[in-house]
């Protein structure tokens, strides 16, 4: 049993992909993604439409975009986790803009 | 030991360096000097639009050199290919310009109008779009409800600015140039035999000198007691997060990269040498861009930027004998990319001592003079 983020952190739990997720609070929702729940990717890069994840972490790179809580197009690393947060994949490909 | 060359080229843009690579195909021993940052760096900071419609009424030959260059894209972006390795993305996108309103459509209209009358028998290749027209060509794109329509010129295209610059750089060490990069030139002087150019790493020697250093053409000149007309013209620019490819022709002022982003401005202000970026500059150009293309308000914006064109007083380009001189240059360009490929053509017999051909003949310093 990890206990890296029990001891001296606050967590909260976010909904990642509609499965709970204890993350520490104040962490980005990309860290939290990119920890114990992450699962291959975060998203769809929106050119070739292959699968993408968090790269630079801070706001720069635009692969981290994911649906949070309902808007999409958030860049996961630039929102901190909140309990009972709502967290998805973007995988939706826009065709018309 | 001093470095020493048939021809130096001060400044290593996309105008040096495209004069470079032509001199090089020549087999001319050229040498092109590059200075270290800050320096304006026009070459990297612009769309890599090459431009030909709807502009220059009343100069009917600096129409011609723009649709000529844009005619020889194809085969230096071949050429560039093969010689450097690298692919500068040139795409015959076309272009167009979107009308808002009535009033401008029928504005634009006339434009064109006035162009294809000037042009006379050879023919104007620019037309207008009505707003379904428009449609049609960009059919993932859904237009603000002002928008009318806009002009469509085929010959309009796209190159990645960066790579042309790099391509053409490389291409001419690879037949035989020499880049000298990171060096700024401190001093230029004439001698019996030429000129000693004097860098912050040493000083090279020269038979035929060209400046073409952009807004430092100022102060190169400016050695040989010469003032050079050329201002700064500052652009601001911002670019979005990545699209999918429903804009394979640019609009004018907003422009979808090849790697999905999409740049976006068109001001040009007159402000001398400041590059601050103005809030209310960004919202008025926003503003334009949404009423053309209303999901833009939606896409992140990763980068904004601006820099300063190279803008010789009345916007054309400048080839011209140093006053006085037989074997120095003076180049200037606004529209560096677009004019690129005639510049590879046409400027190094120019450099090498030859008349430079009747459609750029004008294009002298003198036509600057007072009356």
């Amino acid at each position: 049993m990890s206990t890296n983020t029990s001891i001296l952190q606050d967590t909260v739990t976010i909904y990642f992909e509609d499965e709970p997720l204890t993350v520490p609070a104040d962490i980005s929702v990309a860290a939290a993604v990119l920890g114990p729940g992450h699962a291959g990717h975060t998203g769809k890069n929106p050119v070739k439409g292959d699968n993408r994840a968090p790269v630079c972490l801070m706001g720069v790179c635009f692969e981290c975009m994911m649906e949070i809580d309902g808007v999409p197009n958030q860049q996961s690393c630039l929102v901190t986790v909140r309990e009972g947060m709502k967290v998805k994949r973007q995988n939706a490909m826009r065709e018309k803009y | 030991m001093r470095q020493n060359f048939d021809v130096l080229i001060v400044g290593g843009g996309v105008t040096g360096a495209a004069v470079g690579y032509g001199l090089a195909k020549k087999g001319i021993n050229v040498g092109v000097v590059d200075a270290t940052p800050p320096v304006d760096r026009a070459s990297r900071s612009n769309m890599g639009l090459i431009w030909c419609q709807s502009k220059a009424l009343g100069n009917r030959n600096y129409v011609e050199w723009c649709f000529n260059s844009s005619k020889l894209f194809g085969d230096l972006a071949e050429d560039l290919k093969k010689t450097s390795g690298i692919d500068i993305e040139y795409t015959e996108s076309g272009g167009i310009i979107p009308c808002l309103g009535e009033e401008e459509f029928t504005k634009r209209s006339d434009y064109l109008e006035a162009l294809r009358k000037e042009a006379g028998e050879e023919g104007y290749p620019g037309s207008m779009m009505t707003r379904e027209e428009l449609e049609a060509k960009l059919p993932n794109i859904t237009f603000g409800p002002n928008v009318t329509g806009g002009t469509w010129c085929a010959e309009d295209g796209l190159v990645e600015p960066l790579k042309l610059m790099f391509a053409l750089r490389h291409g001419m060490a690879n037949l035989g140039g020499t880049l000298i990069s990171d060096t700024s030139v401190i001093d230029v002087e004439k001698t019996d035999s030429g000129y000693l150019v004097t860098t912050d790493k040493g000083e090279i020697e020269c038979t035929r000198l060209v400046l073409a250093g952009g807004l430092g053409n100022r102060q190169l000149a400016g050695k040989f007691g010469v003032t050079v007309p050329v201002v700064p013209n500052k652009g601001q620019v911002f670019l979005t997060e990545r699209i999918p490819d429903i804009l394979p022709s640019p609009l004018l002022g907003i422009t979808r990269t090849r790697g999905g982003t999409v740049m976006v401005g068109f001001e040009h202000e007159y402000v001398g040498t400041d590059t601050s970026l103005h809030s209310e500059k960004f919202c008025h150009v926003a503003k334009w861009a949404t009423d053309i293309w209303p999901a833009l308000a939606d896409l992140r914006i990763i980068r904004t930027w601006s820099c300063l064109r190279v803008w010789p007083k009345d916007g054309f380009p400048i080839y011209d004998k140093i006053p006085g001189h037989e074997n120095g240059f003076i180049i200037n360009a606004h529209s560096a990319v677009t004019l690129a490929a005639v510049h590879v053509a046409e400027l190094p017999d120019f450099i090498m001592g030859n008349d430079i051909c009747n459609t750029a003949a004008n294009f002298t310093l003198s036509r600057f003079d007072e009356k």
